[in-house]
């Protein structure tokens, strides 16, 4: 779903307590609960998804002149080593 | 106690050889003492720690400068109070300047204390308080910036190869989907705040997609931490637009650093923990409202159902058929009763028809009485005035047969006409032999 793309952890997780404070009111429409609780559970599994595959990236900012760039930690650590910051 | 003779009457030799006389008057000697001390110390900085602080009444102050098993009495008399005081807190390391005098009454030697300058712990606590002091309204707990609580970009200002760095990224490696950005600068020596506060206004320019920004190091040295007592530091992080979180030095001593940032850690692995959320938590808190859900769905579907349970009693309740129902009930009902009633009905009629009928009748047996009454009184009445009563005195009534005429006069005869005459009793028909009307 290209509009779950978008949505991040807090996001989806926002909507999933949204729902679920929607669910407990008991005055909604039939259709509209097991709407409810289909988005909520594709949401659920989506939040799980995202944390299953969550991956660190670390990069360090070097400075370079006026502007910046971006390096890995290994090669910045390479580059910075007789510097010593 | 026991005098060991011979190393005694050795240093009284030696006593003797030292100096011109035998022995020494107290006065004498204590002048000595007195200008061999203030010959020698006139001028002197003395560091140590500041006890015994007590301000006398004359305005001097007391204290004693201590450190380890040593202690130095000092003074700082009134005139010199206000260049002093602003450093002097009992427990504090202080560097002083001053002189010793030594006062022969009391035998004692003071250091006359004229300039104070706070040092190590003791000046980065006076540092922190005065700052503290001057910028009060920045630490108030209402311009805290709020820690997102799923940052997805964090900044670290940090050294590069410091544990520090590594202590974080070992916490947060496999705990969240996270950008780390490290900018590299120095954590301690002269000029380290000055590339701190140029990270963060870095941070803040170029990289404001950040979510927070965390200012790290290890415990160290109080030297190795005064960077992070500065003013510069202090309006640095104020400035910052990014909300900044500080784990810097010790786990009890607060830095400057610690107390302006948005959020204090005590080490970099707790800020780890706790500015990175922990996914196999998240995974069990999703589980949780996985649950919340099925119970909620559940309960709709009961509440649902309830519902339509009542919906479907109300509508059998309305429903036509019900009413129909009703009707023919009532006119079975009906059906029953009617007979019944007809009867009733038609008996009371009968009765009362029965009734109509006797009064009827007894009214008209009354009335046919009451006439009979009226007609017997008629005809006794009658009888009296009857013209048959006038015959049985003697006279009698003549009618013609032929036009059956009552005669009232002769003339009204014809000779030879045949007349009915009638008696009181019986009749008499004749022949009109002759007629004499006079």
């Amino acid at each position: 779903m290209s509009e779950k793309e978008e949505l991040g952890f807090e996001e989806a997780l926002r909507e999933v307590e949204e729902i679920l404070r929607e669910l407990e009111r008991r005055d909604i429409e039939l259709e509209r609960a097991v709407e409810l609780y289909e988005r909520g559970l594709k949401l659920l599994n989506y939040c799980e998804e995202k944390l299953k595959n969550a991956k660190l990236r670390v990069q360090v900012i070097m400075k370079e002149g006026q502007g910046f760039r971006l390096e890995t930690l290994e090669k910045a650590s390479e580059l910075l080593k007789n510097g010593k910051v | 106690m026991e005098w060991k003779t011979d190393s005694v009457e050795k240093e009284f030799v030696q006593s003797a050889l030292y100096e011109d006389v035998l022995f020494f008057q107290v006065k004498d000697l204590v002048k000595r003492i007195k200008s061999l001390l203030e010959g020698n110390f006139p001028a002197i900085w003395v560091e140590g720690e500041v006890s015994h602080l007590r301000h006398s009444q004359s305005g001097n102050v007391y204290f004693n400068l201590i450190d380890e098993d040593a202690v130095l009495k000092a003074i700082v008399f009134s005139t010199n109070k206000y260049q002093v005081t602003p450093y002097l807190r009992e427990g504090i390391r202080v560097l002083c300047f001053g002189r010793l005098n030594f006062y022969p009454r009391s035998g004692e030697c003071f250091f006359i204390v004229r300039r104070m300058e706070a040092v190590g712990r003791g000046l980065l606590a006076l540092k922190k308080e005065a700052l503290i002091k001057k910028y009060k309204e920045f630490f108030d707990p209402n311009r805290k910036k709020e820690i997102p609580r799923f940052p997805k970009k964090i900044a670290i200002i940090t050294s590069l190869f410091g544990a520090a760095l590594k202590d974080f990224l070992k916490v947060v490696e496999n705990r969240w989907s996270l950008e780390v950005l490290i900018y590299p600068v120095r954590v301690q020596g002269e000029g380290a705040e000055n590339e701190i506060v140029e990270a963060i206004k870095d941070i803040n320019t170029k990289f404001n997609f950040v979510d927070l920004i965390l200012i790290t190091r290890g415990g160290g040295s109080t030297e190795d931490l005064a960077p992070f007592y500065t003013e510069e530091i202090l309006l640095g992080i104020k400035d910052s637009k990014i909300p900044v979180v500080s784990a810097v030095g010790h786990e009890i001593d607060y830095t400057i650093c610690d107390l302006i940032a948005d959020k204090r850690c005590p080490t970099p692995s707790a800020a780890a923990r706790e500015i990175v959320p922990d996914k196999d938590e998240w995974i069990k808190h999703l589980e949780i409202y996985r649950k919340k859900y099925e119970r909620q769905i559940e309960a709709y579907f009961r509440n649902f159902e309830a519902r339509l349970y009542y919906l479907k009693l109300q509508l059998q309740e309305r429903s036509p058929f019900s009413k129909l129902e009703k009707i023919e009930t009532k006119l079975s009902r009906y059906f029953q009763e009617i007979p019944f009633r007809m009867e009733t009905l038609i008996l009371e009629k009968e009765r009362r028809l029965k009734d109509v009928k006797e009064r009827f009748f007894k009214e008209f047996e009354r009335f046919f009485e009451k006439k009979a009454e009226i007609l017997s009184k008629l005809r006794s009445l009658l009888n009296s005035n009857s013209p048959l009563r006038i015959l049985q005195k003697g006279y009698s009534i003549v009618k013609s047969c032929k036009s059956g005429k009552i005669l009232k006069r002769a003339g009204e005869a014809e000779e030879g006409e045949l007349l009915e005459v009638i008696l009181s009793q019986g009749r008499l028909v004749v022949e009109v032999k002759e007629i004499k009307d006079e």
